[in-house]
Formats: structure tokens, C-alpha cells, sequence
């Protein structure tokens, strides 16, 4: 097994953790699963991946853990072949979720998440090519999720969740004006935005072997009522760009999952899912600012999205009573259409390659470790902005989970 | 017992294993792929600069450093610099200059400047009370001769002129001898490549004398002496490149008062509709309305501008917007108007001077850069980089404050465009500059 391993990990040229903006890393035996656990009964982090899959995770729980994203850009001018990378902090999204079932046979369980399914942090270094389309976008949102999972009958369960999303967005570009000490112009929009979905999902053990999931993640609309434009600028033009309030608002698309999971043999677990994303929601990215000037216009950004997929494939294997170990893999078909591919989601078709383990430290306590890999690459001219370039990225995401039964 | 330590190293090594991986992944950024540029059939040994404001760096209605350090001429030599061109030698002033043009006035600076009603705004201003006459004394080297032979508002009948020196001091400055043509200046420095830009200035002396009492060349006199000048150039085998000319009405200098500029409010439009009721040009009214302008070819001396004809940047505000010009006192005087006619006369004579140097790129095996036309993209504004280039006064960020030359920006797109027709021209691949990282105008 442990030859598989390392074959994997040095297998791993071609590599993804997300797609659009969306952050698949809610769960980290999920995560060595290339996060295909839609069908997967496994733990607590079922109240993000399905909350049908309570009615028969016979257990009361809490379950935290954090995920380190390292994403490396580089980008190349297509025009002067300069070459600028990122310089993006640490990605850390976290989950974590409690579980509660009265005795074991009861039909009913309750549990709360609360765990960060979009959002990253992507920065440029200074003076690079794009400073003008982008020089950093900090985008954050984090779930609240009550649920309640009910079993049906001894085939299925159902469960629902509803959301509760705080979200912050921070996002930082340079003005092409300049004063006479060489210093660009900076507006730096920032604000804090709210919104509501919910999480329901269907579990069918079908037999012994074979459980089938079923759910459907809501879009929750990010609206920002009242964000602060500051704008820094040489003096001469500090009236064309008043500093002031503006609204804006983000799409979190939904995203509607089927998956399967076949136990091969006693030792063996097979788990599979396409998942459906509904990025076709976000083909505007306005801000409506509450002072206009001849130089400062209210934006309409095109961002024309499209619908798209992601397939996932998983496997976990017990080596022995208290040891697992995981490995996965995913295919994710960009929602990035070509023509509008921006610095801060250069994003593209990506193969994503997973592995990680978890291991029963006792009866009662699991440790789970995940680690995933990707590289991609997208060229592209973008039509707003008519920066044109290859964007190369790589992305290794590592991550540990605690979880207590009880 | 025994199976749970076996279970631990297990995990240990698994660990090990997972974490060395991942430090080893992390340390992996994307690799840059570099090509070096290649110069095709160019012979990039000795290359020399030659044209007017563009190439010598000419800006803000001066010569200083600062603009010499962006010219197109500069531009250009470094990205060549990176086939292995050597160095270009440029004749530079000193930084702490305040530069200067022909008739001795400092560079201009956008600044503050306080109009007749008392109104200060953002404005073209000098930056010293004078220019720096230091600069016009020769700095020639025989031992380092100036490659950068860019002579602000040089035009084609000065190429081949054995006196050029004694009239024009920018010249004076470079030349290796006062009785040296600029051409004798550049087959001395024997070039392997060459850049020619030549004919705006020409049309420009026109243009900027509102049409009155300047003539533009003839197409034949322009044709035979850059023809005499590519020829003569050309004749020890030199490749370059030759460019044309822009419409240069489309410059802001032309473009940025309008020809309706006369504001008026409804009070205003009717007291002027009752003083100059005799006039019998129209009835004034709320908002835009034209100017009265001199024109001798009217019978009563002077008309309503019309629509498309253009008005020049050094048009005394104040006497519009305070003492009646262009309204209850008069006409505009004919040197700041280009009329319908006159605009007609520049257009016709740059489609002229355009046909005959492409054809004599052409015949000479020369690359062709279509100037014109990146000019005429930039009259309609596109972006490239996330910036927005127009030819806008001020904001269009290709034009400096003189509104009529280039920001450094502004000479980062002619070099690209330039560079572009050499690559196409030579099978090179010399890279294109970075626009972003080249400013438009200062602002205070």
C-alpha cells in the first residue's frame, strides 16, 4: 500500500482544488477522496455533502478541521513576455460541525455546520503586468448551517440544512494616474455582504454494498448594501474620484451533486459524484458607486460564466482496523468561458489528484489528514481589459481533521 | 501489542512520507518558460535613430531629459539592445534642466492656473519662467557620435540640407560639423538598421498655423527627399524601417475645445440674440452654441464656426470667457481655427505623404509601420492592460500636456507598433514593451 502511495504522489504532474471560486475542502477523509461524498457515510462533514447522509451515521460527533491552500500563479504577458507571479497567502478554509443523535435507533438527528465553501485570497506582486485589472482580491464567505436529517424507512434519508452566509470582500487595483513622485493611483472597494440558501439532500442505501446521495445546494446571493470605495490619488484629481460608498453583489452558485459509493470488498470503499455548478448566475460583476464622476462610472463587468461539472472519483482502503488510507481523483470543466478569464480567477479545465488517511487514535477519536495537487493552464485575452497572457498556476492543498465521537 | 507499533511506524512513515511531499510540491512554483528573442534577418550591430519630436524625445513643448529618456528613439534601442543591438547614444540633458524649446519657454507641467473669473483649474503650465538656453551648445564626440539623431520638428527638406545647423539649434547641438547634413551625420555612422520617422512636422508647421501663412510642401518635393534619404541611407545595405504619419487633426491640440463651445445661459443666448440680431447667423440658445469666427472669405469678415471645424489649444481663454471673443467682440482670429477647407487640405496631404512613403519602403525592402492607423484606434479609445489609451487631452493618457506630443505611454504604443512591422518584415521577434508600465500625464 505504501508503494501506491508514494507512486501516486509522484504521479502527480497534472493537478485542482476548486472550480470558479468555489472551495470543494470541507471535509478532510472526503478531501483524500478527491471530496466525492455525496454518497459517502463517513463522518459529520456529511451536514456540507449531504445532509441526507445523517438518518444512518448512527453516531453524535464534533468534527473540526482546516485545509492550507498554496496556490502558486505565474502569469506571462503575451505582448512583452514579462513574467509576474503571485504572491497569494496561505488559503485556509475550515469546517467545522456538530453532530447530536439522542440513542442510536432514533430517526432523527440534529447538527450545525459551519465551514467556508467560496472564497480565496489572490494577490499580484507589486508594479506586475495586470495592476491595472487587478492587484488583489480577498474574498471570503462563511457558512452557518442548522440541520436536521430524518430517516425515512431502513433505504432512505433525508435531510435538509438552511444557510446563514457572512461574507467580506476586499478588492484592490492600481489607476493608471500618476503623480510627479512616480506613484500610481489606488482604489480599494471593500464591504461586507449577507446572504440565505439552504442544503437538502436524499440518501438511499440501495443494499448493503451500494449507497447512492443525492443533493442540492442553493445560490446565496452576497449582496454588499453599503461597501467603502476609497480611491488614492494624486491631489489634482481627488475630486474625479470622491472616496464614498457603493453596492455590489455575488452570486454563490448552486450546486446539485449525485454520487455513488460501492463497497468493493469488506476492506474497500469506491465513491463517485458529478457535480453540477450553476456559475451561469454570474455573468455581471457591477458596482454601482454612490458618487459618479465623468471618471468614475459605475462598472458593469461581463464575467459570463457558464454552467459546468465536476466528476470525482475516490477510494478508501482499510489497512487495518484503525487505519485507512484515501486517494481520488476529479476532472472540473471551467466555468470560464475564453474572452473572460480575469487575474483573480484564471481559471481552467483541471485534474485534480488526492490521497490522504485517517487513522482511530481510540474508540472514540479519529485523526484525518488529506493532500491534494493540481496545475493548470489557461491563455487568454481578456475582451474588458485586453490583458493577454498565460496564466500557470499550481496548487497544493494539505489539511487535518479532529474529529470526537460521542 | 506488537501490531499497534507496526501500525504506528506504519503511520509514521505515511506521515513522513505525505509531509515531504507536500513541502516539495509547495517549493514548486510554475516555471518560467523563457524564448529569446531572435533578429531574424537584422543586422542589429549599429543601429540609428533618425525623425523629430517622437524620436528625440520631444514632450510637454520641450526637450529634457525626461522626455529624452522615453523618446520612440530610446524605446525602441532597448528592445533591440535585446538582439544585440549596441547601446544607442543618445544626446542627453541634464535631469535637473527645465529642458527647453526653439523659443527658449520650459517644458510645461499639468498645474493650477487661475482664469479670468478668478477660477482656478487644472492647466498646461511652464515650469520655469524660462528655458535652459545651456542646451543649445554641441556636444558631438567624434570618438561616441550621437545614434540618436531625432531633431524635434525635423521635416524631409532638412535631411539633405548642408545649412540645417546654422538655422536650427537642436540640430546644432548633435552634428558632427556645421556645414554636415543630418544625412552626411548618419552615413558616417555607417548603420546596420535604421529608423525613420519623417512628415509630421511638415503637416503639423501647417496645421499649427491654423492654415494662414504657412504652406504645406508639395507631395513631389516630399516624396523625392525622403526618397534621396532612404536611398542614400540604404545604399551600404542597411535594413530599417520607415513609418508614416498620423492625422494629425485627431490630435487633442485640435479636438479638445469644441467648435460649440460658447456656453450660454437662457438670459445670456437672448441678449446676445438681441445684440447681434443683425449679424443674421442664428439664434443663440441655452447651452452649446458656436463661435463667431474671422474668416476673410465671408463677406462681413467673420461667421459662425460650423460644425467639424476644429479650434487650437493656444486660443486666449480669457478673452473668451471674459472680453466677448468668439462672440460680442469678434470673431476668433483665422491662425487659431481650421476650417472645413483647411481640414480637407491636411488630410488629402498626409493621404499624399502616406502613399509615398509606403511605396518607398516598399521599392527599398524596408519594414512599414502604419502609424496612421494605430491613431486612428486611438482616436476612438481601446484598452490594453487594463488601461484605457485615448486621445483625450489629459486623460487619454497618450498625449502630454502640449497636446500634441507623447507621453511615454504614448511613444511605449508607436515602438510596439513599430516593433510589430519590423518582426513582420525581418522574421524577428523582438518583444513588445509593456504599456502599463510606461505613465501617461503627471498629474499634481
Amino acid at each position: 500500500m505504501l508503494k501506491l502511495l508514494s507512486s501516486i504522489l509522484i504521479l502527480l504532474p497534472f493537478c485542482s482544488y476548486n472550480q470558479g471560486f468555489q472551495v470543494a475542502l470541507q471535509g478532510q477523509a472526503q478531501q483524500g477522496m478527491a471530496s466525492a461524498g455525496t454518497a459517502l457515510l463517513q463522518d459529520a462533514s456529511y451536514i456540507f455533502y449531504n445532509p441526507g447522509i445523517g438518518a444512518f451515521y448512527n453516531k453524535s460527533e464534533i468534527n473540526i478541521g482546516g485545509t492550507a491552500v498554496f496556490s502558486k500563479i505565474l502569469f506571462e504577458d503575451q505582448n512583452s513576455h514579462t513574467f509576474n507571479r503571485s504572491n497569494s497567502p496561505i488559503g485556509t478554509p475550515f469546517s467545522a460541525y456538530g453532530v447530536y443523535q439522542r440513542h442510536e435507533l432514533s430517526n432523527l438527528k440534529v447538527g450545525f455546520g459551519i465551514y467556508t465553501p467560496f472564497g480565496s485570497t489572490v494577490s499580484y506582486e507589486d508594479g506586475w503586468v495586470g495592476r491595472f485589472a487587478l492587484t488583489r482580491l480577498e474574498l471570503k464567505a462563511i457558512f452557518f448551517q442548522p440541520t436536521i436529517s430524518y430517516r425515512v424507512n431502513d433505504y432512505i434519508g433525508i435531510g435538509a440544512g438552511f444557510v446563514y452566509s457572512i461574507g467580506s470582500v476586499n478588492l484592490q487595483k492600481d489607476i493608471p494616474v500618476v503623480d510627479e513622485n512616480s506613484v500610481y493611483g489606488k482604489a480599494e472597494l471593500q464591504g461586507k455582504a449577507k446572504g440565505f440558501g439552504y442544503n437538502i439532500g436524499v440518501f438511499i442505501r440501495a443494499s448493503e454494498r451500494l449507497k447512492i446521495g443525492l443533493d442540492y445546494r442553493s445560490q446565496v446571493d452576497m449582496s454588499i448594501e453599503k461597501g467603502e470605495a476609497i480611491f488614492t490619488v494624486p491631489s489634482g484629481l481627488a475630486s474625479s474620484f470622491p472616496s464614498g460608498t457603493f453596492t455590489s453583489s455575488l452570486p454563490l452558485p448552486k450546486i446539485i451533486s449525485c454520487g455513488l459509493a460501492y463497497n468493493l470488498t469488506e476492506k474497500t470503499e469506491l465513491s463517485s459524484e458529478v457535480n453540477f455548478g450553476g456559475w451561469k448566475s454570474y455573468d455581471t460583476l457591477a458596482f454601482d458607486y454612490q458618487q459618479n464622476t465623468s471618471s468614475l462610472v459605475d462598472t458593469k463587468s461581463a464575467r459570463m460564466y457558464k454552467n459546468s461539472f465536476v466528476i470525482r472519483l475516490g477510494a478508501q482502503y482499510k489497512l487495518n482496523p484503525s487505519m485507512s488510507l484515501r486517494f481520488g481523483s476529479s476532472y472540473g470543466v471551467t466555468p470560464v468561458q475564453n474572452g473572460y478569464v480575469t487575474p483573480e480567477t484564471p481559471d481552467a479545465n483541471r485534474i485534480s489528484v488526492t490521497t490522504g488517511f485517517g487513522y482511530k487514535l481510540n474508540s472514540k477519536m479519529v485523526l484525518n489528514m488529506s493532500i491534494l495537487y493540481t496545475s493548470l493552464q489557461r491563455e487568454d485575452t481578456n475582451i474588458e481589459t485586453q490583458l493577454s497572457g498565460i496564466y500557470r498556476t499550481n496548487v497544493i492543498a494539505t489539511g487535518f481533521s479532529f474529529a470526537y465521537n460521542f | 501489542m506488537r501490531k499497534t507499533t507496526t501500525n504506528y511506524l506504519k503511520m509514521k512513515k505515511i506521515l513522513f512520507l505525505v509531509i515531504a511531499s507536500s513541502i516539495l510540491l509547495v517549493s514548486c512554483k510554475p516555471k518560467i518558460q523563457n524564448i529569446d528573442p531572435e533578429k531574424g534577418l537584422i543586422n542589429p550591430e549599429r543601429i540609428v535613430m533618425i525623425g523629430g519630436n517622437a524620436i528625440a524625445g520631444y514632450t510637454d513643448d520641450a526637450l529634457s531629459e525626461d522626455g529624452q529618456k522615453f523618446s520612440v528613439a530610446s524605446l525602441l534601442a532597448q528592445q533591440l539592445q535585446t538582439i544585440g543591438s549596441l547601446a544607442l547614444v543618445s544626446p542627453f540633458i541634464d535631469f535637473s534642466s527645465v529642458g527647453t524649446n526653439i523659443s527658449g519657454k520650459s517644458k510645461m507641467k499639468l498645474g493650477y492656473k487661475t482664469d479670468c473669473n478668478g477660477i482656478s483649474s487644472l492647466s498646461p503650465i511652464r515650469i520655469a519662467s524660462s528655458g535652459d538656453p545651456s542646451i543649445f551648445s554641441n556636444l558631438y564626440s567624434a570618438t561616441n557620435p550621437y545614434t540618436n539623431l531625432g531633431v524635434p520638428d525635423l521635416k524631409a527638406i532638412d535631411i539633405n540640407n548642408s545649412f540645417f545647423a546654422d538655422t536650427d539649434p537642436f540640430f546644432a547641438r548633435i552634428t558632427s560639423s556645421n556645414t554636415s547634413s543630418l544625412l552626411n551625420n548618419i552615413t558616417a555612422l555607417n548603420p546596420t538598421f535604421f529608423t525613420l520617422m519623417i512628415g509630421e512636422s511638415d503637416i503639423l508647421d501647417y496645421a499649427l498655423s491654423g492654415g494662414s501663412g504657412v504652406n504645406l510642401p508639395a507631395s513631389v518635393n516630399f516624396e523625392s527627399d525622403v526618397n534621396l534619404a532612404v536611398n542614400t541611407i540604404t545604399s551600404n545595405g542597411s535594413r530599417g524601417v520607415l513609418t508614416n504619419i498620423p492625422d494629425v487633426t485627431q490630435y487633442p491640440y485640435f479636438t479638445t475645445i469644441p467648435w460649440n463651445g460658447l456656453t450660454l445661459s437662457a438670459e445670456k443666448a437672448a441678449s446676445l440674440n438681441t445684440a447681434l440680431a443683425a449679424l443674421n447667423f442664428g439664434t443663440y440658445v441655452e447651452g452649446a452654441n458656436p463661435f463667431i469666427i474671422n474668416d476673410s472669405s465671408s463677406p462681413s469678415g467673420f461667421r459662425w464656426a460650423k460644425k467639424g471645424e476644429l479650434v487650437l489649444l493656444n486660443v486666449p481663454l480669457d478673452s473668451i470667457k471674459c472680453f466677448g471673443m468668439g462672440s460680442t467682440s469678434g470673431g476668433i482670429p483665422e491662425k487659431y481655427i481650421l476650417t472645413l477647407e483647411e481640414i480637407a487640405t491636411i488630410k488629402s496631404t498626409t493621404l499624399a505623404f502616406n502613399s509615398s512613403l509606403a511605396s518607398i519602403a516598399n521599392n527599398a525592402g524596408l519594414a512599414f509601420s502604419n502609424i496612421n492607423a494605430l491613431f486612428e484606434k486611438i482616436t476612438v479609445g481601446f484598452p490594453q492592460n487594463g488601461v484605457t489609451l485615448s486621445s483625450k487631452f489629459v486623460s487619454g493618457g497618450v498625449f502630454s500636456v502640449d497636446g500634441l506630443n507623447l507621453t511615454p505611454r504614448g511613444n511605449a504604443l508607436i515602438t510596439n507598433e513599430i516593433i510589430k512591422s519590423i518582426n513582420k518584415t525581418y522574421n524577428s521577434t523582438i518583444r513588445t514593451l509593456d504599456i502599463s508600465a510606461y505613465r501617461g500625464v503627471i498629474f499634481p
